[in-house]
C-alpha cells in the first residue's frame, strides 16, 4: 500500500472532529472518500498534507503511513518536501486558488521549479506539456493568460497542472468539481481519472457525490460524523450496502426514468461535532434505529464482501 | 451604437481631464528638475545688487529676492531639492516599511508585537515633531532631512503592508501555495508582496505630496538645505522678510510647493481609482 492510514484521530485541544478513520490506497486505485460537510473528509486531507498546525489542529492518535514512513511525527521542513513533490492537493476551489497577479503559465512553471529545479527553458517546456496532459487547448497561448481570462474549468485545470508539476505519487482532489459547471465536472473527472491510470497515481477523491463515485473509484469510504462507517469496493458497495447512512447516500443519486418528486433526501442534519448523539451518531437520522444504537457505538465489522461497517443492525433488518 | 461604446468606455476609465492635467505637471516638474543648470535662465546663485527686490517682468518672469538672485532659476534648481529629498525618504520608507511590514504580518507573534509597538509609538507624535527632534539629532542638513522624513512615514507604510499581507493570508491561492510545498520566503516574495504592492504604492504618492510640505517645513525652519543650496521652503523663510516689499519671494514657492502637492494628490486619487477599476475587472 502506498498510504495506509490507521485509526487517525484529529483533535483540537480536547475536542476531536475527526476519530477513528482508516482508510488505504494504492498505487493506480481511486479511493472515494464520502460523506456530508462537515464530517471530517477536508480535515482527514488536511492531516494527509500535514497541515493541521495551521488551523491549530493535531494528529491526536493513530498513524498515517505513506510509503512506508510515518507521516504523524515528521518535522514541518520534512513534510515541507512531501507537499507537491510526494503529494498534491486539489482544491476545490479554482477561482481563488490562483494568483491574480502571476501569468497561469508561470504559477505551474514556479509550481515545477519548488522541487524538480528546473531551469527556465525546462520549466517552460514541463508547464507546456502539463497543460496538454490536463488537456488545455492552445497552450502556449494560455501559457500568458492571468487567471481572470480564464473560465472556470480552465482554472481547475491549471490548478491540477500544479498539483502534478511535482511528479507526486499520491494526488487528493478535494471536491475538484463542486464550483463548477455540470457539464465541465465530467470533462475534469474523466481527465483526473486518465491521469491516475496512465501515471500509476494513487488517488483520494473527496466529494459528496455517490454517482460520481460509482463511475470512478475502486473503493469507497464512508464518512460520518468523524467516522468510517462503511469501507467495500466499489462493486461490492453499490450492490449490497449495508449501512442505512450508505443506503440513503446511494439513493439520493438521480436515475433515469425515476418518477418526479421520487427522489429522496436524507432527513435531518449532520450533529454538531461538539454534540454528538449518544451510541451510533447516525440514530437520530435513521429509520432502522434501535434501543442499542441510542446506547452502544457499533464497532467497525467485517462484513460480507465488505471491508466492514460500523452499525449494529447490518444484515438484520429487512 | 458605436457612440454608446464609445461613451460607456470613457466613464469606464478612471483617466479624467484634471488627473492628465496633473500628472502632465508632475513630468514637467521632474523634467525641469532633472535639466535644471541648463534650463534655468540665471545661474540660482548669480547675485545682482542692481535688480534687487525686483518684480516679475520679462527679463525675470518671477521677480528677483534680496540679493538680487532669479526667482524661476531658484525654484527650479529648488525643485531639484525638494524631489529629490521627498522621493528618496518615502522610498526609503516605502521599502523599510514593506520588508518591516510583511515581516510582521506574515510571522505575527512576538516579533509582530514588539516591533509594532515601537513602530506605533511614531503614530503618537505629530510628524513635525518626530522630524525636528530627528533633524537635531541626525544634524542640519539634507541627510537629516531625508532620515528625518523618512522615519516620519515609516509608520504608515508598515501598517499598510502589514494589513494587506494579513488579509493576503487569508486567500486561497497563498493556500494553495502552500500545498505545493513552498517555502515562506517563496511565498511572501512571489505571492504576498506583489499583491500587496498597489495600495502601497498609491500611498506613497499621497506621502510624497505631504513629504514636500514637511521638507519645505524643516527648510523654512532652515534644518533643511543650506544656503546657498535653494530649496522651496528655505527660500519662504528667506521671502517672509521682504513679505511687503516683494511679496512674489514667498508667493512664488509657496504656490510652488501648493500646486505639487495637489497635482500628486490628484494623480494619486486617479491611481486609487484605476486599482478599484482593476480589481473590478478582476472579479467580473
Amino acid at each position: 500500500m502506498l498510504l495506509s492510514v490507521e485509526k487517525l484521530r484529529i483533535a483540537f485541544g480536547s475536542f476531536a472532529p475527526v476519530k477513528d478513520v482508516t482508510i488505504s490506497v494504492d498505487r493506480g486505485e481511486i479511493l472515494g472518500l464520502v460523506g456530508e460537510s462537515g464530517s471530517g473528509k477536508s480535515l482527514t486531507a488536511t492531516a494527509l498534507m500535514g497541515l493541521l498546525g495551521y488551523v491549530n489542529g493535531h494528529v491526536a492518535g493513530g498513524r498515517i503511513l505513506f510509503d512506508g514512513e510515518d507521516l504523524t511525527g515528521l518535522p514541518e521542513e520534512h513534510m515541507r518536501r512531501l507537499r507537491g513533490r510526494r503529494i498534491g492537493l486539489i482544491t476545490q476551489n479554482p477561482m481563488t486558488s490562483l494568483d491574480p497577479m502571476i501569468r497561469v503559465g508561470k504559477q505551474i512553471e514556479q509550481a515545477a521549479r519548488i522541487h524538480m529545479g528546473l531551469d527556465g527553458k525546462a520549466a517552460y517546456r514541463k508547464a507546456v506539456d502539463l497543460m496538454r496532459d490536463v488537456r488545455i487547448p492552445d497552450s502556449q497561448r494560455v501559457h500568458t493568460l492571468y487567471p481572470h481570462q480564464l473560465s472556470g474549468g480552465m482554472k481547475q485545470r491549471i490548478v491540477i497542472a500544479m498539483a502534478l508539476a511535482g511528479e507526486p505519487d499520491l494526488l487528493i482532489a478535494d471536491e475538484p468539481t463542486t464550483a463548477l459547471d455540470a457539464t465541465v465536472q465530467a470533462q475534469i473527472i474523466r481527465n483526473l481519472v486518465e491521469l491516475v491510470k496512465i501515471r500509476g497515481l494513487a488517488m483520494i477523491l473527496i466529494t459528496h457525490d455517490m454517482g460520481v463515485v460509482a463511475q470512478t473509484c475502486d473503493h469507497v469510504a464512508v464518512m460520518y460524523s468523524g467516522r468510517i462507517v462503511e469501507r467495500a469496493s466499489v462493486g461490492s458497495m453499490f450492490a449490497e450496502a449495508a449501512h442505512p447512512y450508505t443506503q440513503a447516500l446511494i439513493g439520493c443519486i438521480p436515475r433515469n426514468g425515476m418518477r418526479p418528486g421520487t427522489l429522496v433526501g436524507i432527513p435531518g442534519m449532520v450533529p454538531s461535532t461538539a454534540a454528538l448523539p449518544s451510541g451510533c451518531s447516525f440514530h437520530p437520522r435513521c429509520s432502522k434505529a434501535h434501543t442499542i444504537c441510542h446506547e452502544c457505538v457499533p464497532e467497525f465489522r467485517q462484513f460480507g464482501r465488505h471491508v466492514g461497517v460500523a452499525c449494529h443492525l447490518a444484515g438484520q433488518y429487512e | 451604437m458605436t457612440t454608446i461604446v464609445s461613451e460607456s468606455r470613457r466613464l469606464r476609465l478612471p483617466v479624467s481631464v484634471p488627473a492628465v492635467v496633473a500628472g502632465l505637471f508632475i513630468v514637467l516638474l521632474v523634467v525641469s528638475a532633472v535639466l535644471a543648470p541648463t534650463i534655468a535662465p540665471y545661474a540660482y546663485d548669480a547675485q545682482n545688487i542692481e535688480v534687487m527686490n525686483e518684480a516679475p517682468s520679462f527679463a525675470h518672469f518671477f521677480g528677483t529676492d534680496e540679493f538680487g538672485r532669479d526667482v524661476l532659476s531658484r525654484i527650479i534648481v529648488g525643485a531639484q531639492t525638494s524631489l529629490s529629498v521627498s522621493v528618496t525618504a518615502v522610498g526609503f520608507s516605502v521599502l523599510t516599511g514593506l520588508v518591516l511590514g510583511s515581516v510582521c504580518g506574515y510571522f505575527g507573534g512576538l516579533v509582530d508585537r514588539i516591533l509594532m509597538t515601537v513602530i506605533d509609538l511614531t503614530w503618537s507624535f505629530p510628524e513635525i515633531l518626530i522630524a525636528l527632534m530627528l533633524v537635531a539629532v541626525v544634524g542640519a542638513g539634507l541627510h537629516g532631512v531625508i532620515i528625518a522624513v523618512a522615519i516620519a512615514y515609516l509608520a504608515q507604510f508598515t501598517r499598510l503592508t502589514r494589513t494587506q499581507v494579513i488579509q493576503l493570508k487569508k486567500e486561497a491561492y497563498i493556500d494553495a501555495a502552500v500545498n505545493l510545498g513552498a517555502s515562506d520566503f517563496h511565498i511572501l516574495f512571489r505571492h504576498l508582496l506583489p499583491n500587496a504592492l498597489a495600495p502601497v504604492l498609491v500611498a506613497a504618492m499621497l506621502a510624497t505630496g505631504d513629504a514636500i510640505i514637511l521638507e519645505a517645513t524643516l527648510g523654512f525652519f532652515g534644518l533643511g538645505a543650506q544656503p546657498p543650496t535653494p530649496s522651496w521652503g528655505a527660500m519662504m523663510s528667506s521671502g517672509t522678510a521682504q513679505l511687503f516689499v516683494a511679496p512674489w519671494v514667498i508667493i512664488i514657492p509657496g504656490c510652488a510647493v501648493a500646486l505639487t502637492v495637489i497635482a500628486l494628490n490628484i494623480v494619486g486619487d486617479a491611481l486609487i481609482d484605476s486599482l478599484d477599476f482593476r480589481n473590478k475587472a478582476r472579479e467580473g
